[in-house]
């Protein structure tokens, strides 16, 4: 019988009496510093408490919008356990430590650049591998930048860019996947939210399918375009060539839209929550990542304009798995053309009055075979040989100094609601390089600007750009 | 005071030894979380209206930091990969354990729902308290956790 089996099992994992004991003297060491003495007592503390929220419904301003009921968040989504995650600071404190955290502007830190010297030049690198032939060349779409400006991260130095990012110059590989996008239908939609219905102890029977969009689709040059949009109360498909679009639903007095389109869902809740991004991941990670499941990380992203004030970028909650090639998918952010498997992308209002989640499903992207892969060395010869994507148009000199060095995923432009995501995300090496001719004086010292250039970390046998330069700005 | 940790620690090293071993790599990291759980509670300085809180708040602040270790595991380690075939070194238990094996490759929230429903004989309600959730989601992680296993420990057969 299982349960035997496993505590059979279990019961000799043990600890040797040697470690125990050991514990116990560490435990006295650090009681001598810290001069607490704990008691079990009554008239305590309780262990546990529900945070009191207030949900009102709403319609957000995107086209996908979602409120949950206070009755459904306070019964099915949060319960709240300060005790066990004692690195949320009260809500009374926030502004102090945000300012505490973020306003100095830290000492410039001495970090890795590189320079040509690190890079394996093009003539200098092996043969790259010959197309197998097998698959046809990626095709990657990119589009002009004018007109849009450029990339650009304004910090005061390179190390405030906290993105958690997993490239590594150790970690070596080969070869890498490619994530292919395809939208969901009608089945994939409920499958997804009988997910989020599952996890919040909610059934089919609570919610009620009230409208259903379909879309008519016509090519337009390179991409697909709306022609003609229909209205039904059914699952039913009205024309033949219809496509489903977006589903709505009333849930217990919220409202929930799924799109096809965007194969996203957008959830707007109306809530009291701490105003700083670092605290909304935290926020997050302890109530609304049962949506990813437990295994999640969060960071903040965070950077100033051009007058000194600093601001935050959305604040990214995502999976890990435990793949590196998904890792890197899932942590890639900084442009909305990444797509992300599994994650919440987070944002509020200056009041900590509302929360915009948008989650991905995990069933949009599929890994796709591993194609060959070229090591950062072999990118950053292609660098310096003018041979990357930019938004910055403006070639880089033998004698630039790249300061850091991430991998990322990249997925072409799209303009919704009419256009759609189609092909692939590559994965990309991603260099920061520092524009010198963008620097301000602030009080708190020299603001500098980052441009952002990308080689793509597939074998250029293997990727087949058209148009000029991609823009990859948000 | 001593006789305080003494009692702790004899008490729930084992049980936490054995959560942690279902989610890192080798004894020496699990061992390393029990000691962190424990100074944990003797940092924050906690009273706990009983045994059952005591236990269910070191519990969870044992996970916790178990969800700490796995997150920083990128960040120091080196491998390569060839092709798609890459396996996360937290998979790696020796054979005398098989079923700890079959349970370690089920998501988090289903080995600790397994763990503590069966191992510990903890009730559904208080696996709710312990893992901060609804009981419908409890039930279904224990549901689809048993399910899983069938099928592995079938297809083992």
């Amino acid at each position: 019988m299982f349960k035997d089996d496993y505590k059979k099992e279990l019961d000799r994992i043990t600890l040797t009496d040697e470690f125990k004991q050991q514990t116990v003297q560490l435990l006295k060491d650090t009681a001598a510093q810290a001069k607490n003495l704990p008691s079990t007592a009554k008239n305590t503390v309780p262990f546990s408490k529900k945070r009191n929220l207030r949900i009102a419904a709403g319609f957000g301003v995107m086209i996908l919008s979602a409120v949950m009921g206070a009755y459904f968040l306070q019964n099915y989504f949060i319960k709240t356990d300060n005790s066990a995650n004692e690195t949320v600071p009260q809500q009374e404190t926030v502004v102090a430590d945000k300012e505490k955290q973020y306003d100095a502007a830290p000492a410039q830190t001495k970090s890795r650049v590189y320079t040509i010297n690190d890079a394996i030049m093009p003539e200098d690198s092996a043969d790259t591998v010959a197309h197998n032939g097998k698959m046809d060349k990626v095709q990657f779409n990119t589009e002009s930048g004018e007109g849009y400006g450029f990339e650009g991260y304004q910090l005061y130095d390179i190390s405030r860019l906290s993105t958690n990012n997993l490239f590594g110059e150790d970690i070596v590989f080969d070869s890498l996947p490619l994530y292919e996008f395809s939208p969901m239908d009608y089945e994939d939609i409920r499958a997804e939210f009988r997910h989020i219905l599952d996890i919040t102890g909610m059934t089919e029977e609570d919610i009620n399918y009230t409208e259903y969009q379909w879309v008519e689709i016509v090519d337009d040059g390179d991409r697909k375009v709306i022609n003609r949009t229909i209205e039904t109360d059914t699952a039913e498909k009205p024309t033949e060539t219809a496509q489903l679009y977006t589903v709505k639903v009333d849930m217990t007095g919220g409202l929930v839209y799924i799109s096809h389109a965007l194969s996203e869902i957008d959830l707007y809740l109306y809530d009291a929550v701490p105003v700083t991004d670092e605290l909304l991941g935290q926020y997050a990670m302890e109530n609304y990542t049962r949506l990813l499941g437990e295994n999640t990380e969060s960071y903040v992203y965070d950077t100033y304009n051009i007058y000194g004030e600093q601001h935050f970028f959305p604040h990214y909650v995502h999976t890990i798995t435990g793949d590196y090639a998904r890792d890197v998918f899932n942590n890639s952010a900084g442009a909305t053309l990444v797509w992300k498997l599994d994650d919440l992308w987070m944002s509020h209002n200056d009041k900590g009055e509302n929360i915009h989640f948008q989650y991905t499903p995990e069933s949009c992207y599929t890994a796709t075979e591993s194609l060959p892969a070229i090591s950062w060395q072999q990118a950053l010869g292609m660098l310096y040989n003018g041979e990357y994507l930019s938004s910055r148009p403006e070639p880089l000199a033998e004698d630039t100094v790249v300061e850091k060095i991430e991998l990322v995923y990249k997925a072409p432009p799209y303009y919704p609601p009419a256009d759609y995501r189609a092909g692939y995300a590559l994965p990309f090496y991603k260099f920061y390089v520092e524009l010198p001719e963008y620097t301000w004086e602030t009080d708190k010292g020299i603001l500098k600007t980052y441009g952002a250039y990308y080689v793509c970390a597939i074998d250029p046998g293997y990727v087949e750009y058209t148009d000029g330069y991609v823009n990859f700005n948000m | 005071m001593e006789k305080y940790f003494e009692r702790i620690v004899y008490t729930y090293s084992d049980s936490l030894y054995r959560i942690c071993m279902h989610y890192v790599k080798n004894t020496a990291d699990a061992q390393d979380i029990v000691q962190q759980t424990f100074v944990k509670l003797i940092e924050k300085n906690i009273n706990f209206e009983s045994r059952e809180h005591e236990k269910a708040w070191l519990i969870r602040v044992c996970i916790n930091l178990c969800k700490d270790h796995l997150k920083s595991s990128w960040h120091s380690r080196v491998f390569s990969i060839q092709d798609q075939e890459f396996t996360s070194p937290e998979y790696n238990i020796p054979d005398q354990y098989p079923l700890l094996n079959y349970i370690r490759t089920l998501p988090p929230n289903q080995r600790t729902a397994i763990y503590l429903f069966y191992y510990e004989d903890m009730p559904v309600n208080e696996i709710c308290t312990v893992m901060g959730a609804k009981q419908n989601t409890v039930l279904s992680w224990l549901r689809r956790g048993r399910k899983a296993l069938k099928k592995m420990i079938k297809e083992e057969l």
